[in-house]
């Protein structure tokens, strides 16, 4: 029989282990990668820059990706630990926790494609 | 006569460490994954330049530099206890010594040398100016 | 020997509680202390007990916050001299320190306890032997006396009316991984449910400290979680017995 709540479990784990090195990453490219930023000149060139690599922008919207589900992940574990909802609740929460998270990732992507 | 700081140790003190544990994880998630909304925020103002380097300018401000070295703490806290939970889900540690060990030392400790090793040069190089 | 004052949560009364002051004797536990109140003191005082030797569970209560057996727990290792007495949390009160279980069992129910045996009408004793894959999985986890001491400490329980609990988890996992029983799918269905089951433990820890049996509860429902990555193991245990 496939479970799909031991799914979340799992994922939660592994997307966090992910993020932890994403962030490390993210850390060491915004803030010592280029030259400038080394001396804390980061402006809109320096980041356009950047952004224009398709590699950086696949690295940042994975970034983006997996930290929407785990943060909103974490959230409906919030919300069902307070035990108010029967199971048709949990479900539309778990619905619009996934709409909301879709918005939030379309939201973010397209700020790279307006460039 | 007990006072009120013994009376509140007593009360929580049992329970301490595997509760506090829980309590950070979910406060410090939620301020993340508020953080990213602010931060998608800020991104999308990429697409008028002049509005973001206005905005970059406001991020060098003093005030901005002590909640992004408190942003700094919380993603340390929120990791590191996040790695000690991992650890416990995969069968290391899973006792009350083990546990409350893992998370004084390694979640609290080494977080506190990561969080001054990162936090000393924001304030050096900004606030301190 | 000196004097201690307990302070006793009591129905209708707010604050701290009433206080009581009881002389220590040697070798006193909380029990001891509650049955000299009630005799010596104040009869309408209201407590639980049976055995007094920590064997069946019934006095378990709050004692200084933390759940604890009144009948296993010595005055004089408290550390201090005022002592706060109070009915287990997360159960309906009754009357003072007298709590109704109920809520405990239901969860318990939920899960099954009973065995549901594979050979129902065999006539020979079904072993467990220790050194039988059952027997070293089930060491130490089997001890419970359903004093309802991790369902009062559980944050979570705290927070849900739904989560099944500690103990109710842990006995689903014996059961489960019990050659002698055949009720996997039920038993997977209480454990596995979003709102009651495992996925609602966050190893907070609080069951494992307050165990009088020394249970490793939070052990127990972690291998649970991890054992519903591959839930058909349950099975397995099934046909390679084959109704041992």
């Amino acid at each position: 029989m496939a479970r799909s709540r031991v799914v979340h479990w799992y994922l939660q784990r592994i997307t966090g282990a992910l993020l932890l090195l994403l962030l490390v990453m993210h850390f060491w490219v915004e803030h010592f990668m280029a030259g400038p930023v080394r001396k804390g000149e980061l402006s809109f060139k320096v980041i356009r820059e950047r952004i224009s690599n398709p590699w950086m922008q696949g690295i940042d919207i994975a970034f983006l990706l997996i930290a929407l589900y785990h943060g909103l992940n974490g959230l409906r574990n919030i919300i069902l630990d307070f035990g108010w909802v029967n199971r048709w609740a949990a479900r539309s929460i778990t619905g619009a926790l996934w709409v909301v998270g879709i918005a939030w990732a379309y939201w973010g992507i397209t700020a790279f494609a307006k460039l | 006569m007990t006072n009120f700081v013994a009376l509140a140790a007593r009360k929580y003190g049992w329970r301490y460490s595997g509760m506090v544990a829980f309590v950070i994880q979910r406060v410090t998630g939620l301020a993340l994954l508020f953080y990213l909304f602010l931060h998608v925020h800020t991104i999308h103002l990429l697409r008028e330049p002049d509005k973001f380097d206005v905005a970059l300018q406001q991020f060098r401000s003093p005030v901005f530099k002590l909640l992004e070295i408190g942003l700094l703490g919380t993603v340390i806290l929120h990791a590191l206890n996040g790695v000690r939970l991992t650890l416990i889900d995969m069968g290391v540690g899973v006792n009350a010594t083990r546990q409350r060990q893992m998370f004084w030392y390694f979640a609290v400790g080494v977080g506190v040398v990561i969080f001054v090793a990162g936090a000393v040069p924001i304030l050096v190089n900004t606030v301190l100016k | 020997m000196g004097t201690h004052v307990f302070k006793i949560a009591r129905s209708g009364a707010a604050g701290l509680g009433q206080a009581y002051s009881v002389a220590l004797e040697e070798r006193m536990t909380v029990l001891d202390a509650l049955f000299i109140i009630q005799r010596k003191q104040d009869p309408t005082l209201s407590f639980r007990c049976s055995c007094r030797v920590g064997m069946c569970g019934t006095c378990a209560m709050s004692i200084n916050w933390q759940p604890r057996l009144a009948c296993q727990t010595r005055v004089a290792t408290l550390e201090s001299e005022t002592v706060h007495v109070g009915p287990l949390p997360h159960l309906p009160v009754i009357k003072d320190l007298v709590v109704s279980l109920e809520p405990f069992f239901e969860k318990w129910k939920k899960v099954r306890p009973a065995l549901h045996a594979v050979n129902k009408g065999s006539k020979s004793l079904a072993v467990v032997r220790p050194d039988s894959e059952f027997g070293r999985q089930a060491q130490g986890k089997r001890d419970c006396i359903t004093c309802g001491a991790c369902y009062a400490a559980c944050g979570i329980v705290g927070s849900s009316k739904r989560y099944l609990g500690p103990a109710a988890i842990n006995k689903a996992m014996l059961r489960l991984l019990d050659p002698r029983d055949k009720a996997v799918d039920e038993r997977l269905d209480a454990v596995d449910g979003e709102a009651e089951g495992v996925w609602r433990c966050h190893t907070q820890f609080n069951c494992v400290a307050v165990c009088p049996k020394g249970i490793n509860l939070t052990d127990s429902i972690m291998r649970l979680k991890r054992a519903m990555l591959r839930p058909g193991q349950f099975h397995d245990k099934l046909r390679s017995a084959g109704g041992a």
